[in-house]
């Protein structure tokens, strides 16, 4: 980074929040979760108002320097990819709960923002309420991060992925314009409503992984707390005889959050890494399927509990009870669940020595018995345990299919191995009908792309409009 | 280059996914809703710098980038990062929540202390006065400028020990130079009980300042030859028992001389019973051999010592003995017990960065202001030290004990 690119920078947010230090950048790395070719940028930036990163960004703009936003950089562990140099803006001292309105039920929130912060904001200031927060994602990720990536919510099964909740944005342009969509646009209104007249124009920057702009404000949604919660699950001797009656019963609209696996999930975080994998042990289901209930009073969970188990009940008569029933979770499973913000990620990290490569894939739910077998028997095939993770999202309007590669990164033989894999698994996928969640830069952002011609001929031109000179995160998506 | 100190440790540092579990604290909740303390800030090092690095993940991520050779452990640009912490293990703490459910472990305190070995054995400067005090260690057997000749000044001629016991009072170098007080309320006490102690003619200091800002084996001081010498002398007592009333110390005797990580290297592993000071006195509580006899009526909240709490399992203890006080009214502090916000004067910070230690002390001050009470009470000289220059320095009302003095007082 050249040294009058670093002072101008020192200049916008103060000597302390710039570090070119080799050893500084280091500590921002992570290869794996979401991409495992990340490397270092060439200069870490701590920016704490709208003004330094429209600044930020005038100055990358001028010079054509890559720039790579993080709010916490989180999903499971860091994830934000870096593809080699660039300013890596740190976004994590713009930590300010704007706003909450509990009648239009949102909360204004800056990128830093954490999902511990903003849970233990609303428990003190507004205990009827809880923030939209990831599941899976640790407390130090950010609602602004796990909403604009289309995070996996707590309540994703009831509302989609969180992205959905999203009611507005303040996003800085690579060329320095501040703009907000939604209902905010307007200065006289407040942020209750995600659209504006025209297009949603909050929608395109979700999902954009950084590759248009900058998010400096978001409103998201905020739900009531159930004062009843139960989590209920349905165990099944084949990924087969589970999927048809989760179906049904999320159908009913009726489950939080509906999310399971196989029995690998669960055995994978208590031992290290062990090849063939480990025999199922007893009274662990093949594959399962949690269902996270809310309800205000005790009557209404006990309809919603029984109107799931007379789903089970209609399905065992066909089924046989061997091949479906339900799988009594004892308190601490039960704990774990409700918990929220909950720690379930980080146990994979020492499956094998920490390395860690999710694969998800937003598949049609009727169809995630034919992706979930594909995923276990490829994994074997490369020889890794085949870890597989499924939830439902909107009522099953589609399922998140998450294939988690753990692998030795101490080998760098396995990173080859993972990246065949993945790119086997994505072929296969696409010609089912998957789509990548999260698309990675080296596989699945290429390979898609290029069965969707017309699709990412149109992203080539709004990057082109929003960033004429291709500073925002480069890479990404597989745009220039 | 090749890095025999972190070599050992990779397993640890690949297991890190760089999750940023380690920079909240965490407490299950046991009841509804969030237990006090839970999601609050757990590093001193991260809240300070705010980059990245100064968190747990991002150090794990620097080992990495060090053993890779991508980073030199010469590039200047490292020292603060590796020296600005306390090692309070705050992060380990939250980190090694889950290796119950996991069965592995992410010991980042060894980690950071390998990577400071590693700094020095590339022969960089140390920060503030620590090259001084190791150096000053390795000819007078204390780190605080201090003739060795001096280290028993503070015990008073008329009190006479013998030339062996049952138990060594480890002193520590702390409470021999700087909290005298407490050195001598530990021995009033010991006497008022019939305790069969001595204390070491030739103590030396127990290594901690050196372990923890890795000056292991150097030109100037060896870490092994302290502990050595140590145990040596221990055995010319006649003793089974140390006892000592610094957290530090006892993390050393109790972890370091026997531990995994330092055990071998530093080749002084013994079969001495090693007990702070307050698991002494919890036993003759329980045995009825101690009787107080003056009420001490102060309101007063207890602060986790790291090297007794995290470091070494030790929470109830302490709480025992105080709470057992006549007039003691005792309340917890938010962050406490395995949450507990350091007091900063640990891993080379009082020496290296003295201003920030204060200001990590602060934090803890604050914290215990909010509750109303009289006093913080700890049961480490160090955190003593260190939390008394904070309370003096900001103006606090509050008082500083150990929990040494209070047990003296309250024996009449």
């Amino acid at each position: 980074m050249k040294e009058h690119i670093v002072e101008a920078l020192k200049n916008i947010v103060g000597p302390e929040n710039v570090s070119t230090a080799k050893p500084m950048r280091a500590g921002y790395v992570t290869r794996g979760i979401m991409d495992i070719h990340s490397r270092e940028a060439a200069v870490i930036v701590r920016p704490k108002s709208v003004e330094e990163v429209r600044k930020i960004l005038i100055l990358a703009n001028k010079e054509k320097i890559p720039v790579i936003p993080q709010s916490g950089g989180l999903s499971g562990g860091v994830a934000t990819p870096v593809y080699g140099g660039g300013i890596l803006i740190d976004l994590r001292r713009m930590n300010r709960i704007i706003e909450v309105d509990t009648d239009a039920r949102y909360m204004v929130v800056e990128p830093g923002v954490t999902v511990a912060q903003a849970w233990k904001y609303m428990q003190e200031h507004y205990p009827d309420y809880r923030p939209g927060i990831p599941d899976g994602a640790p407390p130090a990720a950010t609602i602004v991060g796990d909403h604009l990536d289309r995070g996996f919510h707590f309540l994703a099964t009831k509302y989609g992925p969180a992205a959905d909740d999203v009611l507005g944005l303040e996003v800085v342009l690579p060329t320095g314009e501040i703009i907000r969509t939604g209902s905010a646009a307007l200065p006289t209104s407040k942020w209750f409503y995600r659209w504006m007249f025209g297009p949603d124009l909050t929608g395109l920057f979700l999902g954009s992984q950084g590759t248009l702009g900058i998010v400096t404000k978001m409103a998201v949604k905020i739900f009531p707390l159930p004062k009843y919660r139960e989590v209920l699950a349905f165990g099944a001797s084949d990924w087969e005889y589970l999927i048809e009656p989760c179906l049904e019963v999320m159908k009913h609209e009726i489950v939080d959050l509906a999310q399971g696996g196989n029995y690998h999930l669960a055995t994978c975080r208590r031992a290290k890494y062990v090849w063939p994998p480990r025999p199922r042990p007893k009274g662990l289901p093949q594959v399962w399927m949690n269902f996270e209930l809310g309800a205000e009073t005790k009557e209404e969970l006990e309809i919603i509990k029984k109107k799931i188990r007379s789903v089970l009940e209609k399905y065992q008569k066909e089924y046989g009870e061997e091949n479906l029933f339900e799988w009594k979770l004892d308190i601490k499973q039960i704990i774990a669940r409700l918990t929220k913000p909950n720690r379930i990620s980080v146990p994979y990290a020492g499956h094998k020595g920490g390395g860690l490569l999710f694969i998800t894939w937003y598949i049609p739910w009727k169809e995630s018995a034919k992706f979930a077998k594909i995923a276990e028997k490829l994994m074997e095939k490369y020889k890794f345990s085949p870890v597989v993770w499924l939830a439902g999202i909107d009522h099953g309007r589609q399922g998140l299919l998450m294939p988690i590669v753990l692998f030795d990164p101490k080998d760098p033989q396995e990173f080859e191995r993972v990246e065949r894999l993945d790119t086997e698994m994505t072929e296969i996928y696409l010609d089912m009908g998957g789509i990548p969640y999260r698309p990675n830069a080296m596989v699945h952002a290429p390979l898609v792309m290029s069965k969707a011609a017309g699709y990412y001929n149109l992203l080539k031109k709004i990057k082109k409009v929003l960033d004429p000179n291709g500073i925002m995160h480069p890479g990404r998506l597989a745009l220039p | 280059m090749t890095y025999k100190y972190l070599e050992r440790l990779k397993d640890d540092i690949y297991n890190c996914l760089h999750c940023r579990l380690c920079t909240f604290t965490w407490k299950w909740p046991t009841k509804e809703g969030w237990p006090p303390g839970a999601f609050e800030p757990s590093c001193p090092a991260g809240e300070k710098f705010k980059f990245e690095t100064f968190f747990a993940g991002g150090k794990s991520w620097l080992a990495r980038a060090v053993l890779e050779g991508e980073v030199d452990i010469k590039d200047p640009d490292i020292v603060d990062i590796l020296f600005a912490c306390p090692t309070c293990a705050n992060c380990e703490q939250q980190c090694t929540l889950e290796e119950p459910r996991v069965g592995y472990r992410h010991r980042i305190v060894a980690i950071i202390e390998a990577l400071r070995a590693e700094y020095v054995k590339a022969g960089m400067e140390l920060p503030g006065r620590q090259k001084a005090f190791g150096v000053h260690t390795g000819k007078e057997h204390n780190p605080y400028m201090e003739k060795h000749e001096d280290r028993l000044k503070w015990l008073p001629s008329d009190i006479k020990l013998p030339e062996k016991a049952e138990i060594v009072y480890f002193v520590g170098c702390t409470s021999s130079y700087r909290q005298k007080q407490l050195a001598l309320a530990t021995v009033e006490v010991f006497k008022k009980l019939g305790v069969d102690f001595t204390i070491l003619k030739d103590e030396w200091c127990c290594g901690s300042p050196l372990l923890r800002t890795g000056q292991w084996e150097t030109e100037w001081v060896s870490v092994s030859k302290i502990a050595q010498h140590n145990v040596n002398e221990v055995k010319k007592a006649g003793a089974e028992k140390i006892v000592t009333t610094c957290a530090g110390c006892y993390r050393t005797w109790k972890i370091d001389y026997l531990g995994e990580v330092y055990g071998d290297m530093l080749g002084a592993k013994h079969d001495f019973e090693v007990l702070h000071t307050t698991e002494l006195l919890e036993q003759l509580i329980k045995d009825g051999k101690l009787e107080f006899k003056k009420e001490i009526n102060m309101k007063v909240t207890y602060h986790d010592p790291c090297h007794l709490g995290r470091h070494s399992g030790v929470y109830d203890t302490p709480r025992n003995v105080l709470t057992s006080i006549p007039g003691i009214e005792f309340v917890e502090m938010p962050r406490s017990r395995e949450v507990s916000w350091c007091c900063g004067s640990g891993g080379g910070v009082k020496s290296g960065y003295s201003q920030w230690a204060v200001e990590i002390a602060y934090e803890r001050v604050k914290e215990a202001e909010a509750l109303g009470v009289d006093a913080i009470v700890s049961a480490c000289p160090f955190c003593y030290r260190n939390i008394g220059d904070a309370i003096k320095t900001y103006g606090s009302h509050l008082k500083m004990y150990d929990i040494i003095e209070l047990v003296n007082q309250a024996l009449g």
